[in-house]
């Protein structure tokens, strides 16, 4: 008895089965309000070979600096939110099949864009007291409505923490800014240093310079910021210019 | 004929050196603003039935890829339901919690703290879950987060 007991044990432990977890895309992948009531679509393909239920909600795109990266700390909406989305449960959409998800923004600040994180995610059925870690995945886009009047600028200098050497990013504008990648020009080369990613408006990024790198700098040093456009993130453009150190 | 071979070869090296140039650093990159960025997670659990039997420890490995057909990394982040920090729950009692170990191509990090996956390429990503001594059968619900 205690032979089938442990065989049943080991069974129940091996039996996790493998699908495509609720597969499913979206698109367009950033949402950006130039003025409030107009209305945006998202459109929802299932891309598994089952039903797919999702959910979604919304919240407040907040930043944190944790050792000179900055996190996002994103929270629920305090008050009424800026942004109407229908529907927000999604049940029983077929496998390649697409669903429309509406978003109106209706209102607009005069001088602080207000930005929000959109999550969609897909909801396994499951009883209450079933067991197992249970897979879900959620997509995060970004929500914008922009201020009526837009400043889009930020600030790169070489600044040094603790003896060692950064490129901070400061946003000195009421927009966020998304950079990229960042290049230091060395020995007529560009070499990549890494991604500074979204930064909101007031926050500072730093971006560690190799000491290697950093020793082959000269005091002028030239930067190349692969950039995101505002109103199109996808248009990616590169910005040039030159710092002191 | 010879001229019209030349002129076809020195088109192809034009559009050679001009897709090059493109795909240089310094170059203006456009991708259509419209077209879907599709993370496919592939081997993906539904979930993993852990009843962990008595006296038993060790650890409980799954691997799964993650692609994003995407110009730039993603954020992705590992979130628990249970806690912050990661842990499945012990349905029968509380206090007891299974801990999870994350890392995606050999780098190990936090859950519930954003990391990025390559672009274009095949991000293994592995989960590891200590199975600790004490009996039961275990819950939780993990959340990949993709950001853009």
């Amino acid at each position: 008895m205690k032979k089938i007991s442990l065989l049943l044990g080991l069974c129940s432990l091996a039996s996790y089965s493998f699908a495509d977890g609720g597969s499913f895309t979206l698109f367009p992948t950033q949402i950006v309000f130039e003025n409030p009531g107009k209305v945006k679509e998202i459109t929802l393909v299932n891309l598994s070979d089952s039903m797919l239920n999702t959910q979604s909600t919304l919240k407040t795109y907040q930043q944190k600096s944790v050792n000179g990266r900055l996190i996002e700390s994103n929270a629920l909406i305090s008050g009424s939110p800026a942004v109407i989305v229908t529907p927000v449960v999604m049940q029983n959409i077929a496998p390649n099949s697409k669903q429309s998800i509406r978003l109106l923004a209706i209102r607009q600040n005069s001088e602080s864009e207000i930005v929000y994180r959109y999550y969609v995610k897909n909801l396994n059925p499951r009883s209450v007291d079933s067991s197992g870690t249970q897979f879900e995945i959620e997509y995060g886009m970004v929500v914008t409505i922009l201020p009526q009047h837009i400043n889009e600028s930020y600030n790169l200098s070489y600044v040094k923490l603790n003896g060692k050497p950064y490129i901070k990013t400061t946003n000195t504008g009421n927009v966020h800014v998304l950079l990229k990648e960042v290049y230091l020009q060395s020995a007529g080369k560009p070499v990549a240093i890494g991604s500074v990613g979204r930064v909101l408006a007031n926050q500072s990024a730093y971006l560690a310079v190799p000491a290697a790198l950093d020793k082959s700098l000269g005091s002028q040093i030239q930067l190349k910021v692969a950039k995101a456009g505002l109103i199109n993130f996808d248009q990616e453009s590169q910005v040039q210019l030159t710092i002191s150190k | 004929m010879r001229g019209l071979k030349i002129s076809s070869l020195s088109l192809a090296l034009l559009a050679v050196s001009y897709l090059a140039s493109a795909l240089s650093v310094g170059a203006d990159i456009s991708v259509g603003y419209n077209i879907p960025v599709t993370c496919a997670l592939a081997n993906l659990p539904t979930s993993v039935n852990l009843s962990i039997l008595a006296t038993e420890t060790g650890l409980y490995t799954t691997n799964f890829l993650i692609n994003c057909n995407t110009s730039s990394s993603i954020g992705l982040t590992l979130t628990s339901a249970n806690q912050a920090a990661g842990a499945a729950r012990l349905l029968s009692a509380t206090g007891n919690y299974l801990n999870y170990t994350v890392s995606i191509n050999n780098i190990v990090y936090t859950m519930g703290q954003s990391n990025q996956v390559a672009p274009n390429l095949s991000n293994a990503l592995r989960l590891d879950i200590a199975k600790p001594t004490y009996a039961g059968q275990y819950q939780d619900t993990l959340v990949f987060t993709i950001s853009y």
